[in-house]
């Protein structure tokens, strides 16, 4: 296939409708690829179309948008009561998609005390996180599998999903921690670009956990295998949702230093991030939805051959 | 409403006789003059220890006096005795009457870095000068000509400090200096590893400056002993880079000094041994003066700390300075101004020139005014008056008198968070952006629909 054909073929994958699955929005396995020394064709749907599906599985759905803010002000209220009061920066940060989060969340826990307090403090923040992210992941999946985002079947299936996702999450945790102690020695202020690998390996594992469930190890096998699909699909929106990550951290309307206490403006500001913020998370569960079937298919016959 | 603080409540905040005493000792040891005769504010964080603390009038203020200050502006904040307030400007130095801001007098001074100047007795002493030609200059308090002129050798940014009739002056060059109030002969010189910008401390003998190393970063406490020539005693560095650091302070039984890695320690006295540590959230500059009062009120860029001088424990954190963007390239910071402790209340100034009161049992806001667009040094009280100095050319000292008409505020520090404050504001700010968000998605969802039909057709 030439270079020509092949963006055809991807335009046309990449064409936004709503009524399709995400299983037809994935680019066709191609026998070109699949030829030693041909150039890999990403089996993910099209960026633009993940964002856009992405973004309106949680914008046009009101249970998904009033449970992506709710979750927003419940990890405010977190953030408040372990000492730390968000700045307007921190709060566009708050519902960063996972691993992203543990940048907010790590300082908050290391400052809430030493030993006990840290891992209480870690580990209240891990429930959190898997309430909100469980809840928020299967809302998504709902809207883009049925095409209504149903509150109570999604709270139907998260007791499921939560003790998976929590574990992960706490996983996650700990492997941030340690890369960025471990990156912080060598690579001192850019020690956060970091995030980029941790972002590009872990980001599926969480939509893993909530969809699928399953034990701690097939989730991360999961998800590291859709991460390393081919094509640089995956790596793009990774970088790109790292950009906005840094630019919604790093810019505020707001001043530096403001008021502890958010006011409309400022909590205004946050919602409009923490929409992106979720609609790149939706991104992730549409990109899911559309290879989970080849990336289940590629393990099983490695997991009997083993 | 917070209790509205009086004057007469000023020391016996000094809970405990240790901190009490220490106030007394470093009072007294101040000068030649005797309790009845101390001036009121003779040199930086007021006594020689910089307990920060004086007698004074309470807030609510209002403006008694504002004289402007020639020769460049003022550098720093001033010294008052009780006949003469003196500020060192850029390129001279001042006299006012304290109780009418008339001028006395005023003299040139050559050009160069320079803290608060000091009293000593009916002697006024200041910086002048910079690099190998700095001195520190003696004059009459009277008429301002000059007694005696000593060369240090290198710039002192720091204030200079008087105690028991030697003046101390520590320079860029790690060098701290002990002259002959009187003569300005030079009794002792002694040199620690780094630069030394922040004023020095004396209590009981010992002479505490911070040394900063430029190429490490690290702070380094030095206690020497005024008694043996200035014989290190002890010295106590910091883990990692914490530069700059703020003055020494001292309440008789620790040091504390604050650094920028955001962390106030308290030293022993006796052995330079850590008794606490507290976390402070922004960094200090080298010309902020702690007030080893009780609370022990230490300022940062952003906030001011009300601190149990025992364990550090936090009792109050105001956030005061918000960075935001000032004429002349400058951001909004407490950065030149250091705290003084009155009337129940600390006071202090930020870049913007508003100066403010913080009541020191509620850490709340009682009082605050906007003096000047420029900004304000270190604070320094007097008999009846308290007296800012607005920095810089242009600048001015203003003497503030208590207003027994004013209304005292009792405002939170904006770190205090109000939650249902906070869940109203979400509400209002949820119902827009939600129903924004809705209204747009039905709109591609509409536009979508319309353009898969035309497709179809």
């Amino acid at each position: 296939m030439t270079s020509k054909r092949r963006r055809r073929a991807r335009r046309r994958a990449g064409r936004p409708a709503s009524t399709t699955s995400p299983e037809a929005e994935a680019a066709p396995p191609s026998r070109a690829a699949s030829r030693p020394g041909a150039k890999a064709l990403s089996p993910f749907p099209p960026f633009r179309t993940s964002l856009a599906r992405g973004l309106w599985s949680v914008a046009a759905a009101p249970p998904t948008l009033a449970w992506t803010f709710v979750s927003l002000l419940v990890t405010w209220a977190v953030f408040v009561s372990l000492g730390e009061a968000p700045t307007p920066s921190l709060l566009a940060v708050l519902l960063s998609v996972s691993p992203a989060h543990l940048l907010a969340d790590l300082p908050v826990a290391f400052g809430a005390g030493g030993g006990v307090a840290i891992l209480v403090a870690l580990a209240v923040l891990g429930l959190v996180r898997a309430v909100t992210f469980g809840l928020l992941i299967l809302l998504i999946q709902g809207w883009l599998e049925n095409g209504r985002a149903e509150l109570r079947l999604a709270l139907r299936r998260l007791p499921a999903a939560l003790s998976g996702l929590f574990t992960v999450l706490l996983v996650e945790a700990a492997a941030m921690y340690a890369l960025l102690s471990v990156a912080g020695g060598f690579l001192g202020p850019l020690a956060p670009l970091t995030v980029v690998a941790a972002l590009y390996f872990l980001a599926f594992v969480p939509v893993v956990a909530a969809v699928d469930g399953g034990s701690l190890q097939q989730s991360f096998r999961r998800g590291f295998r859709a991460a390393r699909l081919p094509g640089t699909s995956h790596l793009t929106l990774v970088m790109a949702y790292f950009l906005l990550f840094f630019y919604a951290a790093s810019v505020s309307p707001f001043g530096i230093v403001t008021s502890a206490t958010p006011g409309p403006l400022e909590w205004a500001f946050a919602l409009v991030v923490t929409l992106v913020h979720a609609g790149v998370l939706g991104s992730l569960v549409f990109r899911w939805l559309a290879v989970r079937d080849q990336v289940s298919g590629d393990l099983a016959p490695r997991r009997g051959s083993s | 409403m917070s209790p509205r603080p009086s004057s007469s409540r000023a020391p016996a905040r000094l809970r405990g006789w240790p901190a009490a005493a220490a106030v007394t000792v470093v009072a007294l040891g101040g000068g030649p003059a005797s309790a009845q005769e101390a001036d009121p504010w003779p040199m930086a964080g007021r006594d020689a220890a910089h307990s920060g603390t004086a007698e004074g009038p309470a807030p609510p203020y209002r403006e008694a006096w504002t004289e402007a200050v020639a020769l460049g502006g003022p550098v720093t904040g001033p010294a008052v005795a009780r006949s003469a307030l003196v500020v060192v400007a850029a390129r001279g130095v001042m006299a006012l009457d304290p109780a009418t801001g008339e001028p006395l007098w005023e003299m040139d001074r050559t050009e160069g870095p320079a803290g608060p100047p000091a009293i000593a007795g009916d002697l006024l002493v200041h910086a002048s000068g910079s690099g190998s030609s700095t001195a520190v200059v003696a004059r009459g308090l009277e008429d301002g000509n000059e007694a005696w002129r000593a060369f240090v050798d290198a710039d002192v940014p720091g204030g200079l400090v008087v105690a028991d009739g030697l003046v101390y002056a520590a320079t860029t060059a790690g060098e701290v200096v002990a002259l002959e109030a009187d003569t300005g002969e030079e009794r002792w010189r002694s040199e620690v590893e780094g630069r030394l910008e922040a004023t020095p401390a004396v209590v009981e003998d010992l002479v505490l400056v911070a040394g900063e190393v430029r190429q490490t970063g690290v702070v380094t406490v030095f206690a020497l002993d005024a008694a043996t020539g200035g014989r290190p005693q002890w010295r106590f560095s910091t883990p990692g880079p914490a530069l700059p650091a703020s003055a020494p302070a001292s309440d008789g039984e620790r040091a504390f000094v604050a650094t920028s890695e955001g962390v106030l320690r308290a030293l022993d006295l006796d052995g330079g041994g850590q008794v606490w540590i507290a976390e402070i959230r922004a960094a200090v500059s080298s010309r902020q003066v702690p007030a080893a009062s009780s609370p022990l009120v230490v300022a940062d860029r952003l906030h001011l700390y009300g601190l149990g001088p025992g364990d550090g424990e936090e009792r109050w954190t105001f956030l005061l300075a918000d960075l935001r963007a000032l004429p002349g390239g400058r951001q909004n910071t407490l950065s030149p101004s250091s705290p003084a402790v009155l009337g129940g209340a600390a006071v202090i100034g930020d870049t913007s020139g508003v100066l403010s009161a913080i009541d020191l049992d509620t850490g709340r806001l009682v009082w605050r005014s906007d003096l000047s667009p420029g900004p304000l040094g270190a604070v320094a009280v007097g008999d009846d008056l308290v007296f800012a100095t607005t920095l810089g050319q242009g600048g001015s000292v203003i003497g503030l008198e208590h207003d027994p008409d004013g209304v005292l505020l009792d405002e939170p520090s904006p770190t205090t968070v109000f939650p249902l404050r906070a869940i109203l504001n979400f509400v209002v700010a949820a119902t827009v952006v939600g129903a924004v968000a809705l209204g747009l998605s039905r709109l591609a969802i509409r536009g979508t629909a319309a353009s898969a039909g035309e497709r179809g057709s």
